[in-house]
């Protein structure tokens, strides 16, 4: 039992500069039954997706290429989107400046990635400033739009 | 000097030192003064007001005054602003007869610099036992607290660096995994896969994580095929400097292309070889490019030509996300071409600020 009632169907912006990292991150969000934007590995990309697209969800790789994936982590929370991230860091800073947001650490697994992601959703929930539409209103129009399988 | 001991013993277990030279000893005066001057550590007295009474040579080394210069002048001119709170509050220890116990913190330079100082304080009593000051011993551990901070960034770094080459792994296994019919394909495609990576790692471990030299890459990762099989492989062309994460994803589709080369390619049959070439290309966006072209030659004929499943995803997929580049496979009838091209200033710039680029000079790499 992989799967998650709560997840399944939800639009998951992946950033990560590693590609077989991403891979791996695509297959087991698929897995999950999520539907996977991008994966971005760079940070121009990465800031353009976090603006445009309308993700339930953004897994971010704390490091892309040297740089801090901060701008990107802006964007998304200015626009209510819950933030999982992930980080091969002993970095104990990103938890603080953003606490609704889970991190992980790598490598994980399926478990610790959908456990991450459902408390992410969850606490980006709670959480949600009024003014933008929240996670819950998003999941509402898209499983209007698009029937679930 | 029994009189010195004694007191010397009251200070281990009692509150105060005594340094009140002791009348009847004029040569144990001496050999303290001696002591003083040929310390490495700055040995200074205040009074409890803090001026300055003392001063030795280490301490006009460390701070750049002239014992002249210091002595008479209150102890602030070498306390930075915001560690004269830190002062105050060891002065008041001080007055009370308490000794301050090594401590780390800044101290100014005449020059203007902030240096680390270990400090030892302890009170100065006279005969009657009243504090009549305090003597501080300074050592500067700025080179010290320096190499900390610097041994401290690289675990950090080389903790993240295992941790995100143990998540490449898990990658590689899952991936080897979905695309392996049987245990034995998989442990093999994934021990190759494995060793690639590990072989990528040595290069750029040689050249301290700054990169990796394209034709070094290709050489080494062809060196298991070359070894066993007398086969017929020449590197050619100019060569190029590669950043750790293009020298290891590059790494891992060359391995990709030599393991299907033995497999169904020049490396199979005795008359094969192969060909890799490199060039720099004319920027036609202000990028500088680098070309890779791998031709293989006079090889068994194809029916089942190219890498497959994962091989392929690395070789195109790969190299296009981690190198913003292109990677074409093309089956001829002489055997498999693969043209690379990707640019030569994507990424963060390699550690130690060193460039990256097809001119650099690449000694010491390999």
């Amino acid at each position: 039992m992989t799967g998650s009632a709560e997840l399944q169907g939800l639009r998951v912006l992946v950033v990560e500069d590693e590609f077989l990292i991403a891979m791996d991150i695509e297959a087991m969000l698929r897995e999950l039954a999520c539907e996977v934007v991008g994966p971005i590995g760079d940070l121009a990309s990465a800031l353009r997706a976090a603006q445009a697209e309308t993700p339930d969800l953004a897994l971010l790789d704390v490091n892309l290429g040297g740089e801090p994936v901060t701008t990107v982590a802006e964007a998304l929370v200015a626009r209510a989107v819950p933030i999982v991230f992930c980080t091969g860091y002993q970095v104990e800073n990103w938890c603080n400046r953003y606490p609704a947001a889970p991190t992980l650490m790598k490598p994980f697994q399926l478990a610790d990635l959908r456990a991450a992601l459902e408390r992410a959703l969850a606490s980006g929930a709670a959480a949600a400033n009024p003014r933008v539409p929240s996670p819950a209103w998003g999941r509402a129009r898209r499983a209007g739009r698009r029937p679930k399988g | 000097m029994a009189r010195l001991m004694a007191r010397r013993r009251r200070s281990r277990t009692g509150a105060t030192t005594v340094v009140a030279a002791p009348a009847a000893a004029g040569g144990n005066h001496a050999w303290l003064a001696a002591l003083v001057d040929s310390s490495f550590d700055a040995i200074l007295s205040k009074t409890l007001d803090g001026t300055i009474t003392s001063w030795n040579p280490a301490a006009e080394r460390m701070y750049g005054y002239a014992a002249a210069e210091a002595i008479g002048r209150p102890i602030e001119f070498i306390v930075p602003t915001d560690r004269l709170a830190e002062l105050q509050a060891m002065d008041k220890q001080l007055a009370r007869g308490e000794h301050v116990l090594p401590l780390e913190t800044v101290r100014l330079t005449r020059d203007g610099r902030r240096i680390d100082v270990q400090l030892t304080m302890s009170p100065i009593v006279d005969e009657q036992g009243t504090v009549v000051g305090a003597s501080g011993i300074g050592r500067d551990v700025t080179e010290r607290r320096h190499t900390e901070r610097q041994r401290q960034l690289l675990i950090d770094e080389l903790n993240h660096r295992v941790k995100n080459s143990l998540a490449t792994v898990q990658s590689l296994a899952n991936q080897t995994l979905h695309s392996s019919p049987s245990p034995e394909h998989f442990i093999a495609a994934f021990s190759g896969r494995l060793a690639a990576l590990a072989r990528a790692h040595t290069l750029l471990a040689n050249a301290h994580w700054a990169g990796a030299a394209l034709h070094a890459l290709i050489a080494e990762q062809l060196k298991p095929y070359r070894a066993s099989e007398r086969a017929d492989v020449s590197i050619g062309g100019e060569d190029v400097w590669l950043a750790p994460s293009t020298a290891l994803t590059l790494g891992l589709a060359l391995h990709e292309l030599a393991t299907n080369a033995a497999r169904h390619g020049a490396l199979k049959s005795p008359s094969g070889r192969i060909e890799v070439r490199s060039q720099l290309q004319a920027a036609t966006d202000g990028r500088r490019r680098a070309a890779l072209l791998w031709s293989e030659h006079d090889g068994p004929s194809i029916e089942t030509p190219g890498p497959r499943g994962f091989g392929v995803t690395l070789i195109e997929r790969g190299l296009a996300y981690q190198l913003d580049g292109t990677a074409a496979l093309e089956f001829r009838r002489e055997g498999l071409h693969c043209t690379i091209q990707f640019p030569l200033d994507r990424g963060a710039a390699p550690a130690e600020g060193k460039e990256w680029s097809g001119d650099r000079a690449l000694d010491g790499v390999g």
